[in-house]
């Protein structure tokens, strides 16, 4: 069985790529295109990982995971991984403070995306 | 100095400060004759007594402060009318000269300083006169002043504005960007079936455009962080060679395409030293671009790691055999939008802030970097990094 993956971006160019790169890896896809449908997603699918922008109408890629923790502790070994646009070091600060596996700039390498997905889905030995 | 001021419209208001009544009488005999120059005079004999006619309706224009007064002294009484906001002129009256008292009193601020044995309304007027004209020109610069700083802090807003309207444009095309880069890759990675050679060719060169878009709007963005001073460096205990592969790794295509040597002479003993690796790797990127682009056919760009034996410094440079730089323009080229030449755009492109950021990265960790030139020769860009677990 395919890990699943949901991924959430709102620019439909991305997305498109996003899917073709995912699948074409042998993922499952689900994908979302605002922060509150992400997280409905995330209550509904159960993914293995979350791949979130933090740029999002209806609720940031960090506001996801912050509600996820709040209300759904079921939800809260879910890894993630964050990607933006943005080079803002506070923000990938925050996304490591808050557990993020891994931080991507876009325009991303696929190689590292696909890396940084494939080792956020080994199960951790701890 | 003639005071230059003409006589105003209305009669000057002078505030008189004196508690004795016979001193009080000859200077307003004084001030009532004052050949053209009329004026309205309020006297006070305490210092309540100024605070209560300075915080009145009536403005005064000046004020003639007596130095000894029953309760305080003129001295006093002035220090606490500007410590209040009172900025009116004030002209200190004494009984007689004191060249000591004359000097203390101009040092904080009065206007002037008359001997009452030498009072009479010509040097009264004159004193007055002379204490409008300083008052006004004072009021004069700082009006002056006002508006230069309302024009520098609108300059500064507007500068603001430019800076995230920036930093909103990189932004803002990064996301077109990414989507270009990764349909690209996923065609050259063979996900939308076989390319022949030709097809292969042509996208990866815009594959290498994409990487070179990225790289600009990441520059302006940084740029416009430094000016913001919102630009940090994270310095950590990093390994040099893994970022020298990683940039030479970036500029492979670049120096491919440009025919140039692109080689990295390292000791392999160099280790581990102190810095930002992200950063770092801009900079080291940032140096072989620019020496890839000013290299002919056929030459060699090398990034050199070296360590003396006993020091604990790092020493990285980028070398390249390119035409060189004037030593007129070495000490200009790590200025923002600096460009060698204005054909030089037109011929290299590139913003002319690449070196303007590797100057600012590595100050940021608390160092300089160095040109060395000699035009006909090439160029070879120097720096330091600490050895060890700090700067």
């Amino acid at each position: 069985m395919s890990f699943k993956i949901l991924a959430v971006e709102d620019d439909p160019d991305i997305n498109k790529t996003l899917k073709i790169r995912l699948q074409a890896a042998g993922y499952t896809v689900i994908q979302a295109e605002d922060g509150l449908q992400g997280l409905l997603s995330c209550l509904r699918h159960r993914p293995d990982l979350l791949l979130l922008d933090i740029s999002l109408p209806a609720g940031d890629g960090f506001s996801i995971i912050e509600r996820m923790r709040e209300h759904h502790p079921e939800t809260k070994d879910i890894p993630f991984v964050i990607f933006t646009a943005s080079r803002r070091p506070e923000l990938k600060a925050r996304a490591l403070e808050l557990g993020a596996a891994a931080f991507i700039e876009k325009p991303f390498d696929s190689k590292e995306l696909l890396r940084a997905i494939h080792d956020a889905l080994q199960p951790t030995t701890a | 100095m003639q005071p230059t001021l003409l006589a105003p419209a209305r009669p000057i208001r002078v505030l008189l400060v004196d508690d004795d009544r016979t001193d009080v009488e000859l200077v307003q005999r004084h001030l009532r004759v004052m050949p053209g120059y009329p004026a309205e005079v309020e006297v006070a004999s305490n210092e309540s007594e100024v605070f209560k006619r300075l915080e009145s309706e009536l403005s005064f224009d000046a004020v003639l402060l007596d130095y000894h007064l029953a309760d305080t002294t003129g001295m006093l009484v002035f220090q606490r009318m500007r410590s209040q906001g009172f900025d009116i002129p004030v002209i200190l009256l004494t009984d007689k000269g004191n060249e000591v008292l004359a000097v203390r009193c101009l040092q904080i601020g009065m206007s002037d300083y008359i001997p009452k044995c030498s009072a009479n309304p010509n040097s009264l007027r004159r004193a007055l006169m002379n204490a409008a004209e300083k008052a006004h020109l004072r009021k004069q610069l700082e009006e002056k002043q006002r508006r230069i700083e309302l024009t520098l802090a609108s300059l500064r807003a507007r500068n603001d504005e430019i800076q995230s309207f920036y930093h909103t444009l990189s932004h803002e095309l990064k996301t077109p960007l990414t989507a270009s880069k990764e349909f690209v890759s996923i065609l050259l990675d063979g996900l939308q079936g076989e390319l022949n050679a030709d097809q292969r060719e042509s996208l990866e060169r815009v594959h290498a455009c994409c990487s070179q878009m990225t790289r600009l709007l990441n520059d302006i963005l940084d740029a416009t962080r430094l000016e913001t001073g919102k630009l940090s460096v994270d310095p950590r205990k990093a390994s040099a060679i893994a970022v020298a592969d990683q940039a030479l790794a970036n500029c492979s295509t670049a120096a491919a395409r440009a025919g140039v040597n692109l080689v990295l002479k390292a000791e392999r003993t160099v280790g581990q030293a102190w810095f930002d690796p992200e950063r770092i790797l801009q900079v080291l990127t940032n140096l072989l671009h620019n020496a890839i682009k000013y290299s002919a056919r056929g030459e060699e760009v090398a990034l050199i790691l070296s360590r003396k034996a006993d020091s604990r410094e790092l020493r990285v440079s980028v070398q390249d055999h390119g035409p060189g730089i004037a030593p007129e323009d070495q000490p200009r080229v790590f200025e923002r939008l600096y460009q060698v030449k204005s054909s030089d755009t037109a011929i290299h492109g590139g913003l002319g802030i690449g070196l303007y950021l590797c100057r600012e990265i590595v100050r940021l960790h608390g160092r300089e970097i160095e040109l060395e030139s000699v035009p006909g020769q090439g160029s070879t860009f120097t720096f330091h990094l600490a050895i060890g677990d700090k700067q």
